[in-house]
Order: structure tokens, then sequence, then C-alpha cells
């Protein structure tokens, strides 16, 4: 592990990040989920945030994406302010978040769970008008984007039920990755997953980088950190408490600082 | 539209067109087009020849002419997972105000219209009951089911009397609807044949427009319909509309067809109806699932069943214990096919 | 790492247990009742008579228990039962039936609850071997039910001499007969699901089933006995129904069928199961029973009553969301 050859991330750390979040601040009720965390993540580079149950990692990630709208802090997009008020906001601005619940609708098949929110209408003038849907367009699309990724997915029009796990992420991965042009976060994506698929989800996300986006991925799974992050994240108590270039830690450091047994 | 999802089809799969056949044969649509063939079969057998007279198929389909509109609005708010209980009372309440309108010399057509807004009104409340307030669908939708029957009967009582002294019923009959209600194409009821250009163009709707995309997707998973940015309150709320819409423009439909104004106009149609949906393949429990076209075989079904014990002379509540076997029948083999299961 | 999390709670965790919740669910509802019946008073002082009390408490006896039924069956996560006014009219015809056969009393009794209870082992056997949603289970057996008991009896006539009809007319302790059943189901109820443990059980599967499940209790076991019980009990109230109408029609259950669903959720249970009170059910019976009357007292006609509790039942429902929505922070 550690020695992958993709990390020449000298010359990116002189880019501004393509995501920057500056001393955020968040309570629930009477829990303090954020303790004026940062994190900034750059195009082409792979981050996790690590830390453990509780430690806020998804309530960061829902600040970024804007489903949490937070009580202190600022957002910066390519080193420009910016707020969100609601997910659309951040949609806007090319972020796509993959959920740890993966937000497909089981009802529906997975191309339509792909384009759903962003149906392509179809081009005949009328049609269109009308609202009428180019589903052929739509599904040549959505091969195109899972065979770009190396995802094999036996049948498009079954509905997303009957998806094995790591199908179901990997569609949920490529769905962020054809709407997301900057940022793609991932919260645990391997957690439910077996050895077979988890490695197929890291692969794609190795696809990611090499497309250029910069991409956040939660996970507690230290062999998978290692294996495909540039840089990592500790949160603890709500805080960052360290960052760390993957390829100058070791795995025993950063068990130290998620639990506290080094401090940051 | 069918050339197009044969070819999406066959990107994945090498389908030939028997394995397809069998494939939605095994499918709930099967199950439908079997229980239909079955229940036209019986009658068959049990009322004869009498099944297929011209007559009787123009009874069963002006028998189901205005549930069906009615179905067809209502699936709206089942596909977007929102029950809402309360279009029977709807029925009701638009023909009482109708009639009540009418009989106090207000133009038909403007009575309509205040029927048909009082409803979407009506509509309204439940919409923000469930939509703004985030209130159980179906206890709230009970709420406006007591409520509106209880107002039917109140504006129904305060009606001037004429003629007849029961205070169950405003009698009214507009001539013009009447003619409209019983005008047939040959075998066909117009009504019908509104109803089912309303199943085929409401099928188009939910099966190849963005909007109709989206309140399958509200329906389906109300979380992931959130993240991906739909609006999913207003297809809610809107879904809600719809279902009133179409209840009242039943009731205004029936007091055409009966001459009347019945309080008790109705009274468990919301229950028979939802039953027929859910034959067809839609659900109360969840949303994203169903198709106009199985609502519309649901309800047909439903409509033989009471055609043919109506030609045998049998109480007309018999044909409850049969919804409710056949319920219990397809539900369950939904269930065998992978459907929602309980615990 | 627990002791570490709960460094960060800024004021130690208040979380109101639940007996204080339903306290001010009872206290609320009381005061609505007391505010109805005080404004009753104020508009016409002879509200406060014999006749409004007894014609209340009649009104209580039929809806209260089957509340209770129903209040069963959602507080133990098997969603609603709409087939309990079927329960209740089995019961009351096979009084009749029994009756006319010349059975003694006890035996009539018992023997036409046990029919309620198999109709309920019918539902507890679709719900729990066919695995198909209660809710459903229910509203087709309601139907198919309904439709059997309208071919099998067209109606029941009840001897106005018999002990049941005595049971149902006469008066006890200044309360009619009929009410008592509903009083101490209540009660029982209350001292049942706080402190047995098979009570417990109950909460629990309509808490969590699957950690229940996980915790060593039969799923299938609990709906049997859920929905048993709950037929049981509609066939309890089916015996005061018998009790107090001459003539029972098959069609009877729909007038009940509304307002004890509508008692049920006012009382504050949640539909999603485990979590009500008895005692607030016994409080929101007896609001929505003085309706009716109050409403004659204003000069209203007893039409009205419906009206106003479809749509006490929407603001209710609503209230109770918002409630939850905004304690969840969402
Ligand atoms: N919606 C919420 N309401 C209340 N508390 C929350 C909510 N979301 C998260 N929390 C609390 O915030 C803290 C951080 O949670 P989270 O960000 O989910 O941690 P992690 O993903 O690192 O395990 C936890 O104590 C959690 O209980
Ligand atoms: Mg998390």
């Amino acid at each position: 592990m550690g020695t992958a050859d993709h990390r020449d991330s000298n010359a990116k750390t002189l880019l501004t990040p393509a995501i920057e979040a500056k001393n955020i601040s968040h309570s629930f009720g009477a829990v303090q989920a954020l303790v004026s965390a940062n994190i900034s993540v750059s195009a082409g580079e792979v981050k996790a945030i690590v830390g453990d149950n509780g430690a806020g990692k998804s309530t960061l990630l829902k600040v970024l994406s804007g489903l949490v709208i937070p009580d202190k802090g600022e957002i910066f997009i390519d080193g420009k302010s910016i707020s969100f008020s609601s997910p659309v906001d951040a949609l806007k601005s090319g972020i796509q978040t993959v959920y740890q619940d993966l937000a497909l609708i089981d009802t529906m098949s997975a191309t339509q769970n792909v384009f759903v929110g962003r149906e392509q209408l179809s081009s005949n003038w009328i049609l269109g008008k009308l609202g009428v849907v180019n589903d052929r367009h739509m599904h040549q699309e959505a091969i195109k984007a899972l065979s770009d990724l190396g995802i094999k997915i036996p049948s498009l029009n079954a509905t997303v039920r009957s998806m094995s796990g790591g199908q179901r992420q990997c569609l949920a991965i490529a769905r962020a990755m054809l709407f997301g042009h900057k940022v793609i976060i991932l919260d645990e994506p391997t957690a439910a997953l077996g050895v077979h698929e988890s490695a197929q989800v890291l692969s794609v996300v190795d696809q990611l980088r090499s497309k250029g986006l910069a991409i956040l991925i939660v996970s507690h799974n230290m062999q998978h950190v290692f294996k495909i992050t540039d840089s990592i994240t500790v949160m603890r108590l709500g805080a960052s408490v360290a960052s760390r270039k993957t390829n100058e830690t070791s795995p025993e450091e950063i068990v130290g600082l998620i639990t506290g047994a080094i401090s940051g | 539209m069918s050339k197009n999802l044969t070819q999406l089809a066959s990107h994945d799969h090498k389908m030939t067109s028997v394995e397809k056949m069998k494939k939605s044969l095994s499918g709930p649509g099967g199950t439908i087009v079997l229980g239909l063939a079955i229940i036209i079969g019986t009658s068959a057998l049990w009322v004869g020849k009498m099944t297929f007279t011209s007559f009787n198929v123009y009874l069963i389909l002006s028998y189901l002419a205005i549930p069906l509109i009615i179905g067809i609005f209502a699936s709206f708010s089942l596909l977007a997972g929102v029950v809402d209980l309360s279009i029977g009372a709807m029925v009701a309440l638009s023909a009482v105000i109708f009639a009540f309108c009418c009989i106090n010399g207000i133009n038909e057509w403007i009575s309509a219209l205040i029927a048909i807004l009082i409803c979407l009104g009506f509509g309204a409340i439940n919409g923000v009951a469930i939509v703004v307030f985030g209130a159980n669908p179906i206890a709230a939708t009970l709420g406006s089911l007591v409520g509106l029957r209880g107002l039917a009967r109140i504006i129904s009582n305060n009606a001037p009397a004429t003629g007849s002294s029961s205070t169950d019923a405003i009698p009214l009959m507009v001539t013009g609807l009447n003619d409209f209600t019983e005008s047939q194409v040959s075998f066909m009821p117009v009504l019908f044949i509104i109803a089912l250009a309303l199943v085929f163009v409401t099928q188009g709707i939910i099966s190849m427009t963005r909007g109709g995309r989206h309140i399958r997707a509200v329906g389906g998973d109300i979380t992931a319909a959130r993240r991906a940015g739909l609006p999913t309150e207003r297809i809610k709320f809107l879904s809600l509309l719809a279902s009133s819409f179409g209840a009242s423009i039943g009731g205004i439909l029936y007091v055409g067809k009966l001459g009347s104004a019945p309080v008790t106009l109705g009274t468990n149609m919301e229950f028979t109806i939802y039953a027929a949906l859910m034959i067809g393949g839609y659900s109360i429990l969840r949303g994203g699932v169903g198709n106009p076209m199985g609502g519309f075989l649901g309800i047909l079904i439903i409509a033989v069943f009471a055609n043919l014990v109506d030609n045998k002379g049998l109480d007309i509540r018999a044909a409850d214990i049969f919804v409710g076997f056949l319920l219990l029948v397809i539900v369950y083999l939904d269930i065998r096919r992978g459907g929602d299961a309980f615990e | 790492m627990t002791h570490l999390s709960s460094s960060r709670f800024k004021v130690p965790s208040l979380r109101k247990s639940a007996d204080s919740e339903y306290l001010a669910t009872i206290l609320i509802l009381l005061a609505v009742w007391i505010f109805l019946v005080v404004i009753s008073v104020i508009n016409r002082s002879d509200f406060l008579s014999k006749a409004t009390f007894s014609a209340v408490t009649f009104n209580m006896c039929i809806i209260g228990i089957l509340a209770i039924g129903q209040g069963f069956v959602v507080i133990s996560g098997g969603i609603l039962d709409l087939s309990i006014t079927v329960s209740m009219l089995i019961t009351s015809f096979m009084i009749v039936v029994f009756y006319d056969r010349g059975w003694n009393t006890p035996l009539l009794i018992i023997v036409s609850i046990l029919c309620a209870g198999v109709f309920g082992l019918f539902n507890s056997i679709l719900v729990v071997w066919l695995r198909i949603n209660p809710l459903i289970v229910t509203l087709a057996t309601g139907f198919a039910g309904g439709g059997v008991l309208l071919i099998v009896f067209d109606r029941g006539l009840v001897d106005p001499k018999s002990s049941i009809a005595d049971f149902g007319t006469s008066h006890l302790f200044g309360f009619p007969t009929a009410w008592w059943p509903m009083a101490l189901l209540t009660i029982g109820a209350h001292f049942f699901f706080k402190y047995s443990r098979f009570g417990r059980h109950f909460l629990a599967v309509g808490g969590n089933p699957l950690s229940s499940k996980a915790m060593g209790i039969s799923l299938k076991q609990m709906r049997v006995a859920t929905f048993v019980g709950a037929s049981i009990i509609g066939g309890i109230a089916g015996i005061v129904f018998a009790g107090f109408t001459p003539e029972i029609r098959p069609n009877a259950g729909t007038y009940y069928m509304l307002p004890v669903i509508a008692a049920v959720v006012l009382a504050g249970f949640s539909l999603a199961g485990g979590r009500g009170s008895f005692l607030a059910l016994f409080v929101s019976v007896g609001f929505l029973s003085t309706i009716p009357t109050a409403l004659v007292f204003f000069g209203l006609e007893s039409i009205w009553q419906t009206f106003i509790q479809g749509f006490i039942l929407i603001i209710a429902v609503s209230i109770d969301a918002y409630r939850i929505v905004k304690v969840k922070g969402r």
C-alpha cells in the first residue's frame, strides 16, 4: 500500500482548492456536531475524511452538499466565497454527493434513477414542450457513463431494487459523475460491500480522479483509505484535528489521531 | 414509444418477443389480465350469452365510467405516495354543492365551477395538513372524509325543499348534463370513451413525461427525490389537488346521471376505488408503483363482477366479498413476486 | 467514546419521559373537553343535566370500546384494523342467533365473542403467514365480512325482554350499565400496557419490530395476539351494541369506523406504533362523545357533528405532526 504512482501531489497543492470549508460550526439542538471544522480538496485529488462514529464526518459532508446549513463558517468554491441555502445550490455549483443510503429510488429503473430530476426532453419541438422525455438518449448516455467507469450492470431497464449492493453503489457514483463537474462526495461507499465489490468501487473512484474531479470520501476502512487517497483529514469530536499526505503518514498514526492517542 | 422501448430492451438482453411476452405475463400485468379473463369467463358461463350483448356491455361501461374518471385522478396521489381517503366524501360534496347552486338559480356552468373550486379548496386543506405540517395522509384525509360528508349533509338539509320531502337528496334534473351522461356511440357510453381517453393520456404523462417521472420518483423514495433536487412538496400538494379535482368532476357527472344529488353518494367509494387500483397494481402503502392502464383493468374487473352479481339478481354487496377476496389474492401474488411483504 | 461525546452537550439532555408526554396530551384533551362543557353551559345553563350526562355516556359506550381495540392494534404496530366493526357485528348477530336457540346468557356471550375471535384469527393468519400488510388485510376482510353479514343476516331483532336488552337499558352506580365495560377495559388496558410483561412486549413490537425480534420476542405470536385481541374487544362492543340496539343492521358499522379512528389519533397514538395512552384515549372518546349533544344545545343540528369532528381530527394530526417535526429539528 501507499506506493501508488498517482501521487505527484506537489503540483496540486499549488492549485486553489476546488472546494474549501473554513471554521464550520453546527449544532443539532444540544449536540454540537461540528466545532470549527476545516476541509479542502483540489481538482484531481482524492481526500479521505476519517474519524470515530459521531465525529461529525457525515454532518460536514452535508454542509458541503447544502443539506445542512451551518451555524457558522465559510465555504469557498475555486477560492470564491459562496453560501448554499439548499441542496439544489450545491448541485448547481457542480457538487454531487453519494449519500450513505445512496438515494436511489427502488421502484425506478437504473436509467431513470441516473436522470431523475434532470430528465432530457424529446428533441421534437412539440413533444419537448409537452414534457415528453427522451428515454433512448438518456439510456445511451447512461450506458456510456457506466462503461466509461468500467461498471457492468446487466440490465439498465430493470428496477434498481433487484441490483446488488456494489452495483447500486456504482450506479449512484456514475450518476454523480455524470452531473458533478467539480466535486464528488462519497459517504462510506464501501461500508456495506464485500471485497470484490469494494475493489470495483475503488477503481471507479480512481477513474473519477483521472477525470480531474475533486473527491471527498468518508471511510472507516484504513486499507481502502491508504490504497486510494492522496491525503487524509482526521476528525475528532466535531473538529478537524489533523491533515496528512497519505504517502507521508501511516495507518498507525492515523488511528492514533482518530482515538486521540496522538494529538494533531 | 413502444418501438423505443423495444430497442432499449434489446440493448441489454437479446430477448425474443416470446420471451418478452412470457416475462410480462408473469408480472403484475399478467395477473390482472388473467383476473379479467377469469371473471369474464365466469360471467359467460354463469350468466350466458347475455354477458356479451351490446346492452350488457353498455351497462358495464356506463357503470364504470365515472369511477374510472375519479380513480384516474386519484391515482396521481397514490403514485406520489399519499393516499387521499376523502375522495368519496368529496364526490358527495361536489354533487350537493352543484345541485344546491343550480336549485338556487345559479347558471349550471358557474355552479359546476363553484363546486370544483370548493373541492379544490378542501383538497388544498388536505395538502396543507399533509405537506406543510407533515400529517399522516391516512389520518388527515380520514378527517376530511368525516368532515366533508358532514358538510354535504348540512348543505343538503339547508337546500330549499322541492316537492320531495326527503332531506337525503337534492333532486335536480339538468337536462343538458343528463343527455351528455346518457349519450352513447353505438354500445359505448360517451362518458366511457372520455374516461378511456383520459386513461391513455394519463398513461402517456406517467410513462413518458418529465412530470410523470417526478411524481413516480417522489412516491418511490421521497428522500432520494428531494436530494435529486425535485420540488417534492409541490408535487405531493398538486397530486392531492388532482384527486380532489377528479372527485369534484365525478360528483357533478353523477348529478347529471342520477338526476339528483344524494348525500350518501360515494359512500365507501374511496375503498372500492383504491381496492380496484390496488388490484390494478397500485399500492396504498407506498407510491411509485402502478400505471393507469392497470388501474383501468382493475376497475373493469370489479365492474364486470358487479354486473355479474346484478344479472344474477344477487345483493350488490356480494361484490364486496369478491373485491376483498381478489384484493388479498393479488397482493399476495405481488408479495410472492418480491413485492413488499409485511415483516 | 461515549463519555467524550457527551462532553459536547451544551446542556444536559432533558429527554421528556413518555409518561410526562402522555400527561401533557391528557391535560390538553381534558382542557379542550372542559372548555367545550363550559361554553355550552354559558350558552345554556341547562346543559349540565341528567339528559346530557346520559347522552354523552351512552355515546361513549361503543366508540370507547372499539377505540380501545383499535388503540391496541395501533400501539402494537398493526397499523389499523379496518374490520373491527365487522367483529362487533358478528358478535351482535351471533347473540341474536344463539338467543333464538334458547341458550343461556353467559354461554351465548362467551361463544359469540369467540366467533369474533375466530374472525380475528383469520385476519392474523393472513398477516402472519401470507405476510400481507394488515391495512390491506383488514380493508379486504372488512369489505368481504360486511358483504357476508349482509347476505347471511338481513337484520337481527333483539328480544326487548332478554337480559342482554336489560343490560343495555339499565343503570348502575349512576352510569348506564353499558358504560362500565368501557371504563373497566380502559383501566385494564392502561395497567396491561404499563405494568405487565406481555403488555411491554406489545409496546416493543410496536416501537421497533426488528429489534424486538432480535431480543427474542416472537413477532408472529404478537401479531396473532394483536388481531385476535382486537377482534375480541370488538366482540365486547358487539354485546353492548346488541344491548341497546333493538334492530341490528349489517351496515351499522360504517357509522362507528371513523369516529373510532379519530378518537385514537386524537389521543396521540402514533400510527407508526409503540406510542399511546389509554387514559388519553378515554378523555378523547369523552370529548368526541360530548360534541353532538353540545351542538344541539348551540341550536345546530346534530349533523354538524361529523363536520366538526372531521376538522378537529385534521387539526389534531397536523399539530401532532408539526410538533414531532420540530422536535426532530428537520
Ligand atoms: N439530524 C441530526 N439531529 C440531531 N443530531 C444529529 C443529527 N445528525 C447528526 N447528529 C449528531 O451529530 C453528531 C455527528 O454525527 P455525524 O456527522 O453523523 O457523525 P459521523 O458521520 O462522523 O459518524 C453525532 O453526535 C450525531 O448524533
Ligand atoms: Mg456517518
